[in-house]
């Protein structure tokens, strides 16, 4: 099977006033569709340089990134833009919804973009939010919330979602149900994910764990019997 | 049901979330584009009123007058082709009112067909009827007069011319093109209704009271639409020579005195046209238009600037506190473009409201101040149209302005990229050499003091803000404040510095002056000064001002002239005082030499040194002493009117006796003069009144959206100080004091500012008024403190609904956000 997603030799160097920030350093890595991925890192190991550059959001300073046979690394902005529209989910820490649409818009927000777009209030089901679909987010609570961000990721049908620290800000029930819940979007839509986090825990129940370090990776472990979320413990 | 795209939504709902500061956004667009509209919408109201009225009651297009022109020249000129002509008499009169002071007033006669109303400068019967065939004995009033005097159809006037007495009927009150704006002469711009008057009398009758048999001593030309004006009055010409007229001149071409000599020894006779533009109304009016006008470009462009500064403001803070969800779009696949457009939307929402509302209410502003002029006018057509280009143009400054405004914080989102926009900004430590300087002058103030200045230099950007927010509603209220200053400054130097006299005797031509020894041993009168005015042309290099030169007795007790630094100033021996204007126009500095050229005669050409500028308030004109005065016209001993101070109230005895001195046309008390002023005034203060009020809801809205965003732009810098145990009192005595001191250096800076564009907008008004008033830039302490308290009342009362909106944050969310 070819890989989705494949960076080769990828650096990323940032400059901070005078100083120099090596966040990637030579990684190299490939996913293979439908992967269901944990990177693992302490704050400040290139985990989340390296899902920005996977998603679109970032460029590399040198090195490939190719995501289902596009080269990331040499799209211009306006493709960066199309290519974000139709091959990436994304779920970050904070929800990041819009304050002032309800649950509902904020899924139509992003399809809105596509041609092909899914139905926002059969996503919002899906994420067992079917009751709530015309709430504002500041009258959802944090899971609600991100679990309103998920069907926003997927308004687009895109084949990778990028979620980073989905559950940072979350208690651990909470965290559980979005991770089993992202689990099964795996499994049901064969969607390729990619979690970044720093709780080492949460790597139980990836298909392959990818530990990152000072902009490195120094280690990936596959699991051929990854652990169910709800039995995920911190 | 209709699906409104959800990037259209969000803008709506961002839009309503912060409804208060978008409200006071869409206020002052709408504040901006009604006055635009309104006031250039009564402009041309008032433009197409006059116009019609011109039209429609056939005003003349020349107006020549000659000493006498027979009826047969008349027709002869009427047969000019693409010329119309008729003849009438005009001719000043006295009128005796009969009542128990003997009141005379004066008035012009102008004479009309008996059996038909004229072909040209027609009128139109308000009250009453036309003469009636059988008798001559009947006269028409113009309108303001007969109201003045309360006259009706049907009351009976004596008319009296030298030593003829004839008594009248009055037939009916009407109105008249040419007397829209009555003006007695150049000295005399705006005569009281109560002194002088204008009354149209059938020819015959005329020709009776003036001995001119047969006769006409003015000339009405009407030009064909397609006519040559050039061609037609060079064949008039023809015509008057002819008859004997052999030479015409006008305001132009006045002949030089030594001509006007030889053409009496010649026994040349003369005439004198004057072309519409320059007929005494259509000037007025027109002068009186250009002030509106420029005020109808100013003050817009006044406040739309000021639009644009706020939502330049607004929208800043508004992408400042959507960074993420700018990055969110971007992230999702929103092009740079939607992203840029969606932030432009903001801006356009604003100014497709504002400008509609402005739009609507412009135009109801236009019929409102047009009907206001109208009747205080008394123009006799009025015409109110929807002026859809002005509405449109009006509309589209209105959504320009805050689209352009926006367009360079949208611009900005271009340069965000979505990695950036998601990770918290850098905390604004501030300018490090502001932050020094601002630590070696706030080093020994306690924290609680020190903290809240030392934000003003830590994010520079907000402040500037903040202190031009400021600057704004200082410069709008100071400058409303100085038209009214000016008007209070204008009508304190006339009646309290200047004119120190109750009543002014006005004779019929010349009287002694010899007239105000007599009459000051009169029982109610203190004092008494004759004074002699005669219409000069006053000329410096290639510069003309045509004026009068009033002589006054030197030291005069009832004519306090004043210099420009209101220092007393007396009229000088060989030296002739100007008003700034003619200085200004005639481009002569103090001490240069003017030549002074009689408007009418051969005698008085002189030259004098410019010896001061005096201000003249109200009618500008020149002066000199008194004997000088007499002596350049070789008339010693003659007076044009007596200025007199009562011992308080008159009595109808006294009055009786002034009106019965020899050749007195009237007398016109100075409380008239200055009522009469008020009245014109009114349109002035109705327009002071609603700019005012624009003015401080505009100050107040662009304040309130400053502080809002000043204070709402650190919910999470507040939070944490409640976070960590300050209290509620204590973070908004700090706000409190942070914007108190933004708003001292707001005030320090708008002062010299409101200065300047109060300076600009009455230079502006100058150039369209100053025929009749010379407005001198002034703010009275008052306005300084009614504009500083306003500006510090807003700025307190416009802090606590953010501060409200603040304290309600929940501690846990907002310490999570940035918001810097």
């Amino acid at each position: 099977m070819n890989p989705c997603i494949k960076l080769e030799r990828v650096s990323k160097i940032y400059q901070m006033g005078q100083v120099q920030v090596n966040a990637l350093r030579d990684v190299s890595l490939e996913i293979f569709p439908g992967e269901f991925i944990v990177i693992l890192g302490p704050s400040g190991s290139g985990k989340t340089t390296m899902l920005n550059i996977i998603g679109g959001l970032d460029i590399p300073t040198s090195g490939m990134v190719q995501v289902n046979n596009i080269d990331v690394s040499t799209l211009k902005n306006h493709q960066l833009t199309m290519y974000r529209r139709t091959q990436v989910g994304f779920i970050f820490q904070f929800f990041n919804l819009i304050p002032t649409l309800t649950a509902r818009e904020n899924v139509e927000f992003a399809g809105e973009l596509v041609k092909r777009r899914r139905d926002a209030d059969e996503l919002l089901a899906e994420v067992g939010l079917s009751e709530r679909i015309d709430h504002f987010p500041s009258q959802l609570s944090g899971g609600e919330n991100q679990r309103v961000a998920i069907a926003r990721a997927l308004a687009t049908d895109p084949p990778l979602m990028l979620c980073d620290e989905p559950t940072g800000s979350l208690d651990f029930e909470t965290g559980k149900r979005i991770f089993k819940l992202l689990r099964e979007l795996n499994k049901t839509h064969q969607k390729t994910i990619v979690i970044v986090t720093h709780n080492a825990p949460v790597g139980e129940i990836a298909d392959r764990v990818i530990r990152m370090r000072d902009g490195q990776v120094f280690q990936e472990i596959t699991h051929d019997q990854p652990l169910d979320p709800e039995a995920l413990e911190w | 049901m209709v699906r409104i795209p959800r990037l259209y939504l969000k803008l709506f709902r961002d839009i309503r979330a912060a409804r208060m500061q978008f409200g006071a956004v869409i206020l002052i667009i709408f504040l901006g584009v009604a006055i635009f509209i309104g006031a250039y919408g009564a402009y041309l109201n008032l433009q197409i009123s006059y116009n019609t009225t011109f039209e429609r009651l056939a005003m003349a297009d020349y107006w020549i007058t000659v000493d006498a022109l027979g009826e047969s020249a008349v027709r002869k000129i009427n047969a000019i082709p693409g010329v119309q002509a008729i003849g009438r008499i005009t001719g000043e009169v006295s009128i005796d009112l009969a009542n128990e002071q003997g009141e005379k007033v004066s008035a012009r006669v102008v004479s009309l067909p008996l059996r038909s109303y004229p072909s040209i400068n027609t009128i139109r019967i308000v009250k009453g009827n036309y003469f009636s065939a059988a008798s001559y004995r009947e006269i028409l009033l113009e309108k303001r007069f007969a109201e003045y005097h309360k006259f009706q159809p049907g009351d009976s006037l004596t008319i009296q011319r030298d030593n003829l007495r004839t008594n009248f009927t009055i037939a009916g009150i009407v109105t008249s093109p040419e007397f829209i704006w009555v003006v007695k002469n150049e000295r005399e711009a705006m005569p009281s209704p109560r002194i002088f008057g204008i009354i149209f009398m059938a020819q015959p009758m005329a020709e009776n009271i003036f001995d001119m048999k047969g006769m006409n001593n003015e000339l009405l030309l009407r030009i064909a639409d397609n006519g040559d004006h050039g061609t037609a009055i060079a064949e008039v010409k023809q015509v008057l020579h002819t008859n004997a007229i052999s030479r015409v001149t006008s305001k132009n071409d006045l002949t030089a005195i030594k001509t006007r000599k030889l053409d009496i020894i010649k026994g040349v006779r003369s005439a004198y046209l004057v072309a519409r533009e320059d007929q005494a109304t259509n000037r007025m009016l027109r002068q009186d238009l250009e002030g509106l006008a420029s005020i109808a470009f100013l003050f817009p462009v006044m406040f739309l600037s000021m639009a644009s500064l706020t939502i330049y403001v607004l929208m800043n803070r508004m992408i400042e506190s959507q960074r993420i969800q700018i990055g969110i779009m971007r992230a999702m696949g929103y092009t740079r473009l939607q992203v840029l457009f969606h932030y432009l939307g903001y801006g356009l929402f604003v100014g497709i409201i504002g400008s509609v509302i402005g739009g609507v209410l412009g135009h109801l502003m236009s019929d409102g101040w047009t009907s206001v002029y109208v009747d205080q006018l008394n123009i006799p057509f009025t015409v109110t149209a929807v002026h859809w280009d002005i509405i449109l143009i009006g509309v589209l400054i209105g959504v320009s302005v805050p689209l352009i405004a926006g367009l360079i914080p949208a611009w900005a989102t271009l340069r965000i990229r979505p990695v950036e926009a998601m990770r918290p900004p850098v905390p604004a430590t501030g300018n490090r050499g502001l932050l020094r300087i601002s630590e070696l002058l706030l080093h020994w103030l306690p924290h609680t003091l020190k903290l809240p200045l030392r934000n003003i230099f830590r994010n520079v950007k907000r402040s500037l803000f903040m202190v031009m927010g400021i600057v704004s509603a200082i410069v709008l209220i100071l400058v409303v404040m100085s038209f009214v200053d000016a008007m209070d400054e204008l009508i304190r130097v006339q009646w309290d510095t200047i004119e120190d006299y109750d009543a002014r005797i006005i004779f019929q031509g010349t009287g002694t002056a010899s007239t105000a020894n007599y009459i000051k041993h009169f029982d109610g009168i203190s004092e008494a000064e004759a004074i002699l005015e005669v219409p000069y042309r006053i000329r410096f290099g290639k510069n003309i001002v045509d004026s009068s030169v009033m002589g006054i007795p030197a030291g005069s007790s009832m004519y306090h002239l004043v210099a420009a630094n209101d220092e007393p100033i007396d009229v000088v021996k060989d030296g002739i005082l100007l008003p700034e204007s003619f200085q200004k126009k005639l481009g002569a500095r103090v001490g240069d030499i003017l030549q002074l050229e009689p408007m009418v005669g051969t005698v008085g050409a002189t030259e004098k040194k410019l010896a001061g500028i005096a201000r003249i308030p109200i009618g500008a004109r020149t002066f000199m002493p008194l004997d000088e005065v007499q002596a350049l016209i070789r008339e010693p001993g003659t007076a044009s009117s007596i200025l007199v101070r009562f011992n308080g109230e008159p009595s109808d005895t006294l009055m009786k006796r002034l009106y019965n001195l020899p050749n007195v046309s009237s007398v016109e008390l100075a409380r008239d003069t200055r009522a009469l002023i008020d009245e014109q005034m009114g349109f002035f203060w109705i327009f002071v009144t609603v700019m005012f009020i624009m003015g401080a809801t505009l100050g107040a809205a662009i304040i309130f959206n400053g502080v809002t965003v000043n204070v709402l732009q650190r919910t999470r810098e507040i939070a944490i100080m409640r976070a960590i145990g300050k209290s509620r009192a204590g973070i908004a005595a700090m706000l409190t004091l942070e914007n108190f001191a933004i708003g001292c250096i707001g005030i320090l800076l708008g002062i010299p500012a409101g200065r300047y564009l109060a300076q600009q907008f009455m230079d502006s008004m100058m150039t369209s008024t100053e025929d009749l008033f010379s407005y001198t830039m002034m703010l009275l302490p008052r306005s300084y403190i009614i504009a500083i308290a306003f500006a510090l009342v807003v700025l307190f009362l416009s802090q606590l609904p953010a501060i409200r909106q603040v304290y309600r944050l929940s501690l846990a969310t907002a310490t999570k956000e940035w918001c810097e």
